[in-house]
């Protein structure tokens, strides 16, 4: 029987390539390809992942939503970075991206209030530009964000 | 978290929605966060930071007080 631990670290690499390679998060059958394992077993590998909070689950399904800070389809922040553009969940993960990728980004968004003007960000080395004045904001206390994680 | 235009419009939207304990904090400080846990995500020997790694960095960053306790 194959070492779920091990399974798990091939799986997560698996994805980290398609991600390095294309910017996209893979979905579950294409990850399987990869690894060369059935779905059902890349699917429970996912579960594990998603326990761990490695990353989160489409609810009700065994696609990826996110392997944080990369989200899998189009969300409130795109990030322009390393000659891709990636999609983010939250501002947090906007940043994380240019982060994982060490690379200069492009963080396109919006402020979350009535107005929402589009922001932009520029991360470059250890810059940020910005135009003054803008902040970013945590909703929830630090000790409840895996409670809603794509809310918090 | 999400990105608002100035400090009053982030106190509009917490008030708006109900959420009067939420923090705001520079870009400056969310881009040193990002970098300290994402910067190895792709990488093969990535993990998790531990609960004592994590509360180190909050500190170090100066996100301290009940809003960013993690334990």
């Amino acid at each position: 029987m194959t070492d779920p631990v091990a399974f798990d670290r091939d799986v997560r690499i698996a994805i980290a390539e398609c991600i390095r390679e294309r910017g996209a998060v893979p979905p579950l059958a294409e990850v399987a390809a990869r690894v060369d394992a059935p779905e059902g077993e890349v699917a429970a590998s996912f579960a594990r992942l998603a326990a761990a909070r490695t990353m989160i689950l489409r609810p009700g399904t065994s696609e990826i939503l996110s392997f944080n800070p990369f989200a899998a389809g189009a969300t409130e922040f795109t990030v322009r970075a390393d000659g891709r553009d990636c999609a983010a969940l939250c501002a947090w993960d906007a940043f994380g991206i240019a982060a994982a990728l060490h690379a200069d980004g492009l963080v396109l968004g919006h402020c979350a209030d009535v107005c929402g003007v589009p922001l932009e960000v520029r991360l470059a080395g250890d810059a940020v530009g910005a135009l003054d004045g803008v902040v970013m904001q945590f909703a929830l206390p630090a000790r409840d964000w895996w409670t809603d994680i794509i809310f918090t | 978290m999400l990105l608002f235009r100035s400090e009053e419009h982030a106190r509009s939207w917490r008030d708006a929605r109900g959420f009067p304990d939420a923090r705001s904090l520079s870009l400056e400080t969310g881009w040193r966060l990002a970098r300290a846990w994402y910067s190895r995500k792709l990488d093969p020997e990535w993990r998790r930071h531990t609960l004592d790694e994590a509360v180190a960095l909050f500190d170090e960053l100066g996100l301290t007080g009940d809003f960013w306790r993690l334990r």
